[in-house]
């Protein structure tokens, strides 16, 4: 062994397989540590925010109740495949103009409700005038919405704060657009930000369940 | 009889390429990639790579051209369009990961002191893209968003490889010292409340950890030799990886640590160097000790990788 700069002692040699097998115990020890001190934690986060799964219908939730509720409809139109072909689109609509998925998206949502003689879903409820707030949070991150209400009915649906780890151009202004086309939150899932699609549902239905008369 | 050295068949070129720390890296991310792209989603991840490689191969043939080398291919940019192509969003626009690629390819080029490169070419052109672009990181060449039991193969992919280029005590301590780190952060409650300890240490998070680990971390050239330096560099890219992560979360946390970690092994490199050509501090003996330790683990284990 060679003492040198820094006090640094320059070992020749490759690290023993013994040593490497040691140390790679001691960091799985502590990763486990880590992972089983989280556990209340994630499962507290996990039974607040809906399953972002699309095969878990399991846990309640506005999103996974979003989700369900697309893929019904989509079916119901005759679109059941189009989530691949939307991502099939999305890449040249990607490579055209900065709102990927969401145009394609859009596209085939515009197409399935055109197709059906009424919108997929007429709010039943009545909605109180006003501005109301909602927000999503996963582990992509959060967002939140400021919903407006005029004349019982949804006017307009602004993104005011987002921190997912996606772009924003993703599902903004698709999505929102949608929401107030639709007039629900029930909107279809974005190819590619499903995660983000969750969370915007998710912020929308809260904002609706305030604005409820 | 024939000589049995005579008839011995010589390994063709791809076998010897194959058998080198290069080699090893290139058909690993390959398997990962294609294996990534079997998720329907990802299928357009493909074509990103495939982007990528080509803009790679087009940019590094032009250089070389431009610096009159007669090899053309290039291995290493193969290497990072891949490993930018894998951490890329499938949703990315194919011009930005064409441009993310021939940025991390001019940082190598550019940003070096003598023949080595300061940054990882990769983290750095993935850290322009979020910075200038705004891309998203999905990481899917982690494998994270495929079933949880395929982290095995990033695993044993990783382990070869690290063990190939002499970096277990590298990565080791990063991972040591992150898992660490994101346990205190628990235990304290430390973080913001959309990126919690919890969420990095489970998939789809901790699958980017690992592959920065594994493929990122372990480029020889950006990366120091000796054990000690190893250790230290593991320590400091996990530490201010996480700090960045407690404060404001998202996922080029990662990716700042590692490039601190670069430009504190490049100055470890230049204050050595600079005493070593001064030469008559009291340090001298211990500093051409330390020099020429370095050069010899650099010359075993640098291959070159970036």
């Amino acid at each position: 062994m060679d003492k040198s700069f820094w006090g640094v002692m320059i070992m020749p040699t490759k690290m023993g397989k013994r040593l490497v097998g040691i140390c790679s115990v001691a960091v799985t020890a502590i990763y486990t540590a880590g992972y089983i001190y989280t556990l209340p934690s994630v499962q507290a986060q996990a039974s607040s925010v809906p399953s972002l799964s699309p095969t878990s219908n399991s846990t309640p939730g506005a999103a996974a109740a979003a989700h369900s509720a697309s893929r019904s409809s989509h079916s119901r139109n005759g679109t059941s495949s189009s989530t691949s072909a939307k991502s099939g689109s999305s890449k040249s609509g990607t490579s055209t103009n900065g709102s990927s998925a969401t145009s394609a998206s859009s596209q085939s949502s515009k197409s399935s409700t055109k197709s059906s003689s009424k919108p997929p879903s007429k709010p039943a409820v009545k909605y109180k005038d006003g501005t109301y707030t909602g927000s999503g949070t996963n582990p992509y991150g959060s967002l939140s919405v400021s919903l407006t209400i005029a004349h019982g009915k949804i006017a307009s649906v602004k993104i005011t704060q987002w921190t997912m780890h996606y772009p924003q151009y993703v599902i903004d202004p698709q999505l929102p657009q949608e929401v107030v086309s639709m007039q629900t939150w029930q909107i279809y899932i974005v190819s590619g930000a499903t995660a983000s699609t969750y969370n915007f549902a998710q912020a929308v239905y809260l904002a609706l369940q305030k604005a409820k008369a | 009889m024939n000589n049995p050295q005579a008839v011995r068949p010589t390994p063709n070129p791809l076998e010897r390429f194959l058998k080198t720390p290069k080699g090893y890296v290139l058909a690993i991310l390959v398997g990962l990639t294609l294996i990534a792209a079997l998720r329907p989603q990802d299928h357009l991840g493909l074509l990103n790579a495939i982007v990528a490689v080509a803009t790679g191969l087009v940019f590094d043939a032009g250089v070389a051209l431009l610096q009159r080398r007669k090899k053309l291919f290039s291995d290493g940019a193969v290497i990072t369009a891949l490993i930018v192509a894998d951490v890329l969003s499938h949703t990315t626009p194919l011009y930005i990961v064409a441009a993310t690629t021939a940025v991390a390819l001019l940082s190598k080029h550019v940003l070096k002191v003598g023949r080595k490169p300061i940054f990882n070419p990769a983290a750095f052109g993935l850290l322009f893209a979020i910075v200038v672009f705004a891309t998203g990181q999905s990481w899917w060449g982690s494998l994270a968003l495929l079933p949880t039991w395929l982290i095995l193969l990033l695993l044993a992919g990783g382990l070869l490889i690290t063990e190939r280029v002499n970096k277990f005590p590298q990565v080791l301590a990063f991972l040591g010292t992150y898992f660490a780190l994101l346990l205190v952060m628990a235990i304290f409650h430390l973080g913001l409340p959309s990126d919690t300890p919890g969420d990095a240490l489970r998939i789809p998070f901790v699958n980017s950890a690992l592959y920065l680990a594994f493929f990122m971390l372990t480029d020889p050239p950006t990366t120091p030799a000796p054990y000690r330096q190893q250790i230290l560099f593991g320590v400091i890219v996990a530490g201010v990886g996480t700090v960045i992560f407690a404060m404001s979360g998202g996922l080029a946390y990662l990716l700042v640590g590692l490039l601190v970690g670069n430009i504190w092994k490049t100055s470890l490199h230049w204050v050595t160097k600079t005493a070593e050509r001064r030469g008559s501090s009291p340090l001298k003996k211990a500093v051409k000790g330390s020099a020429n330790a370095i050069r010899t683990e650099e010359g075993a284990s640098d291959q070159g990788l970036a």
